[in-house]
């Protein structure tokens, strides 16, 4: 079952041509998010696909129909968190969700929407006495009031302190329990590897890369690295013949095989009696791989 | 079923409406105000030329107050709330969902209404109460069809400069410019009597001259349905819908 299918996808402003042929699938019930730098084409392929825009080229089907012309019907069925967007003024979080409410057909609860959204406190206040993480949480509860089965979520966490990031990312995984499609655009790599099923990375108007957040752009093939501190009193040649110092006593070195490299390395560290208390193995973050094929 | 969405959008525009410090000022605390400063200064003005009738100069200017009073609530705060709506993307989120657009149209357009109907309603039991200034007998029909096609007209106004500028901070220095001159040819303020008659012939173009003298025939002696001021009123409502359906944008200008 597919949520949303993109085939060829081509979007000009004028001479300037932000989409450049993008092929998408997001299935039903998974997450994907989309990442890429500013002006790699996200917010225009996003806003396509949500019905603002209509493609210049190219097959689009949202929950199987064409985005564009803004059938009710399927606006009914989605949720979109915009990426830019203040609240409404003059009325209160519950008098927000209740408006919206009256635009669906089948609209989630108000006050289960803003409990889900973690606004049980501010239910009452003024829209515009809400702080910053606050207002995104209700833009959150506004894409929710319609009960969607997709929901795009356009940067939802960006300008986020720490705590307040990981309490939308529980919102956010309490709605993939709830069988919700989710299309998540994010500059955020550690929210694409907690939240995501799927990573498709844009760059320049196209898809470079897609695959899970452990096999993106070969992620789980590529070579790792181990690093340790060269103890003192140890010649480099004894212990890792071949390595060489970063700066001052730090060895790095790069292994297509890190068991191995590190049964070997360890072993001669055992027979010379040494201690590397600092021996790490790492291989590429994610952030590693998104800057290798963005960059 | 879409009737009962425009009273659900409806509901919940004449509440922001009312908590918007602005717009209640400006559409009936200022008006009201102006009520109470033009009557002191009008008290023993004797009489004055109006739609062919001759009378009490008090009595006069209060058709030109309450058209102000309309133009407010029903062309300033529309067009400001929309165009501030569509800055913040407001008007984007709403048109994402299944909203049909004709419903926040009129949703919006209504609430202007009923500020205006408001707005006339406090003068009139004002103007009655205490200055003794009331409407002859059969007003009713005539005073509210001139709200109601008045607060429609310059609804549809401020649709369409709503459709041709981007936001409200650039809507208002030319708001300001077109109405100030306007108000004042319009007898707004004071009668048009006195006004040199090509000045007279530029205000009878535009609306508001029609909407004050619409009530006049309303609060005047003899009240009669205006049909030819209203008639000026309906080819504005249409013109500016016509502008407004070709300019008008949900989108915030990027």
């Amino acid at each position: 079952m597919t949520a949303i299918q993109v085939q060829g996808l081509r979007k000009s402003y004028g001479d300037k041509e932000a989409v450049r042929g993008v092929d998408l699938e997001v299935r039903t019930g998974e997450i994907l998010a989309l990442l890429g730098p500013n002006g790699a084409g996200k917010t225009t392929t996003v806003e396509i696909l949500e019905g603002f825009h209509q493609a210049t080229a190219g097959e689009v089907r949202v929950l199987g129909e064409n985005p564009w012309g803004g059938d009710r019907a399927l606006r009914d069925r989605i949720g979109i968190v915009l990426q830019e967007s203040q609240p409404e003024i003059n009325l209160t979080v519950r008098e927000c969700l209740e408006l919206y409410a009256g635009y669906y057909s089948a609209p989630r609860d108000v006050d289960e929407t803003v409990a889900l959204a973690g606004l049980g406190e501010q239910a009452d206040q003024q829209t515009t006495r809400l702080s910053g993480g606050q207002r995104r949480r209700l833009d959150v509860a506004l894409a929710l009031i319609g009960d969607p089965e997709l929901i795009f979520l356009d940067e939802p966490t960006t300008g986020f302190d720490p705590a307040a990031r990981r309490a939308s990312w529980e919102v956010i995984s309490g709605l993939r329990a709830l069988g919700t499609t989710i299309l998540l655009t994010t500059h955020y790599m550690e929210e694409a590897e907690r939240l995501a099923d799927r990573i498709a990375v844009m760059r320049d108007g196209v898809i470079v890369a897609t695959g899970t957040p452990a096999t993106l752009g070969g992620r789980n093939r590529a070579t790792g690295t181990i690093a340790f501190t060269l103890p003192d009193g140890v010649e480099l040649d004894e212990l890792a013949p071949g390595a060489s110092l970063d700066d001052g006593r730090r060895v790095v070195m790069s292994s297509g095989a890190p068991t191995a490299d590190l049964h070997e390395l360890t072993g001669r560290a055992l027979a010379l009696g040494l201690e590397l208390s600092d021996i790490e193995v790492r291989r590429p973050t994610l952030e590693d791989v998104y800057l290798e094929l963005t960059a | 079923m879409t009737a009962t969405l425009v009273l659900h959008q409806l509901r919940f525009d004449i509440r922001a409406a009312l908590r918007n410090r602005r717009t209640v000022f400006f559409s009936i605390a200022l008006p009201v105000l102006l009520l109470v400063v033009l009557t002191g200064l009008y008290g023993d003005a004797g009489t004055v030329e109006a739609i062919g009738q001759t009378v009490d100069a008090q009595q006069a200017f209060v058709p030109g107050i309450m058209a102000l009073a309309i133009l407010t609530s029903s062309f300033i705060a529309l067009l400001m709330t929309v165009a501030g709506q569509r800055q913040a993307g407001v008007l984007k989120r709403r048109r994402a969902t299944p909203v049909p657009p004709l419903v926040l149209i009129m949703g919006r357009a209504l609430t202007s209404m009923a500020i205006s109907i408001a707005a006339v309603a406090v003068m009139l039991v004002i103007a009655g109460a205490a200055y003794d200034i009331k409407p002859s007998a059969g007003w009713e029909l005539p005073m509210l069809i001139s709200v109601v096609v008045a607060s429609l007209c310059f609804a549809s106004c401020g649709y369409a400069v709503a459709g041709l500028v981007t936001t409200p901070e650039s809507a208002g220095p030319i708001v300001q410019v077109i109405l100030l001159p306007l108000q004042l040819i319009s007898g707004v303020y004071f009668p048009t009597d006195g006004l040199p008659d090509w000045l007279n012939t530029v205000a009878a173009l535009f609306p508001l001259v029609h909407v004050t003298e619409a009530f006049q025939h309303a609060m005047f002696p003899n009240p009669s349905i205006p049909w030819g001021d209203l008639g000026v009123m309906a080819i504005w409502f249409v013109g500016a819908a016509a502008v407004a359906v070709k300019t008008f944008r949900w989108l915030p200008a990027r």
